[in-house]
């Protein structure tokens, strides 16, 4: 019997792969090559996984129930080979939800610190 | 996106290459997943070969081949986990109906060894061979079968229960090597030799009323608590009956052993419940 962790707060902090799946599909299901693609452009080429990366992640991810496989289909934008689509669950979008609010907090600490837009020559 | 892309030779080689190297991956997860990180790297390639030809396709091969050591050791490392940590349940389980059984005929022995003027005195060899059995075997198997119940519900039962079995499992077989250590110099050494089973056994059946709150056995919630009391309660009585009569008789009656051998068979149902409830995989996302 698998035990499935129900209770979002256990999952957090995520890991920044984690993080940059679930944020790909928030507005809509894609596959695999559709993730790398929607998290190279997220975040400006910073972050760049490659298969084995993104499938690992997504492997835990349907483990844990933040994702789920949609049914397998060709992408018209793409070849004509059949894909993979995932999507998020409700527990994957609580989950990012959570997550994002937690960043902005960061981010908000980093303002009242002054740390944000921090001009190293002082001008 | 791409449109209808035209396959070269750069992009073919490199795709078989990355085929051959999927070998790096556990063999589940390669089965699994190895044809869609194809199909993604196959991707990969023909964006990589169409916008910086040659130099994009050396850069994307090291961005690769740095994904997959990573990406393969980590695999590897969940998977060995998991096995680990499986196994050692499924162990622990069959630790369980083991010290059930050594438990059985440790009481079965001492039964034997009451009956002073039946046939059965001669199974003395039997007896000698139960008591070696109860105080080397019993608390180790039943020690690491508590190990493996914290493992696998522990988290479900939460702190108090877990710390429970994790100092039922150690202070039994402690308790039960001092009195093999001082049985020959004190009554108190005989004592312990009994007392580290019961004070194992109690931690069990304590894990047991935790437990009850919430459910976390598949079936039959309260079998910790049955595999538990009977024979530190029987203990704690005779005890006390010795103390207010003075004598020092260790024996149990017909009723008495009866109701140890339920508990060796609860005990043995719980390490059967437990080997056959392995779960099948780790939900950690690290």
């Amino acid at each position: 019997m698998t035990k499935t962790l129900q209770n979002p707060e256990e999952l957090l902090p995520l890991t920044p792969a984690v993080f940059n799946i679930l944020l790909a599909l928030a507005d809509g299901e894609k596959h695999g090559y559709g993730i790398m693609l929607e998290v190279e452009a997220n975040t400006k080429g910073q972050v760049i996984m490659g298969p084995g990366t993104l499938y690992g992640s997504i492997k835990r991810m349907l483990k844990a129930e933040l994702i789920e496989e949609s049914e397998e289909r060709a992408d018209p934008e793409m070849d004509d080979q059949r894909r993979r689509y995932y999507k998020l669950t409700n527990l994957g979008r609580r989950v990012l939800s959570m997550e994002a609010e937690r960043l902005a907090s960061q981010v908000m600490i980093a303002k009242a610190k002054n740390v944000l837009g921090f001009d190293p020559s002082g001008m | 996106m791409i449109s209808k892309p035209i396959e070269n030779p750069f992009v073919t080689i490199s795709v078989k290459v990355y085929r051959a190297l999927l070998v790096a991956y556990p063999a589940k997860f390669q089965q699994e997943y190895g044809s869609h990180m194809l199909q993604v790297f196959r991707d990969c390639c023909l964006r990589a070969f169409h916008q910086n030809g040659k130099s994009g396709m050396l850069n994307l091969w090291a961005i690769t081949l740095f994904d997959l050591l990573r990406s393969s050791i980590e695999e590897h490392l969940h998977k060995e986990t998991f096995m680990t940590r499986s196994k050692f349940i499924r162990l622990s389980g069959w630790s369980f109906m083991l010290g059930a059984g050594t438990f059985f005929l440790f009481f079965l022995g001492i039964f034997l060894d009451e009956q002073v003027y039946s046939p059965f005195r001669r199974f003395q060899a039997f007896t000698d061979l139960s008591y070696l059995l109860f105080i080397w075997a019993t608390p180790i198997l039943l020690g690491l079968g508590m190990f493996g119940l914290r493992t696998h519900y522990g988290d479900q039962v939460g702190s108090l229960g877990k710390n429970f079995l994790l100092i039922g499992g150690i202070s039994g077989f402690v308790l039960t090597m001092i009195g093999v250590a001082t049985k020959g110099t004190t009554e108190w050494g005989w004592i312990l030799l009994f007392a580290g089973n019961a004070f194992l056994l109690l931690c069990l059946a304590i894990f047991g009323f935790l437990a009850l709150q919430t459910k976390p056995l598949p079936r039959w919630n309260s079998l910790p608590i049955w595999a538990g009391i009977p024979f530190p309660l029987l203990m704690t009585i005779s005890l006390t009956i010795n103390s207010l009569t003075g004598q020092t008789s260790k024996g149990f009656d017909l009723v008495s052993t009866t109701l140890v051998m339920l508990q060796c068979i609860t005990l043995f149902i719980l390490g059967y419940q437990l080997q056959g409830n392995v779960p099948e995989e780790a939900t950690a996302l690290a």
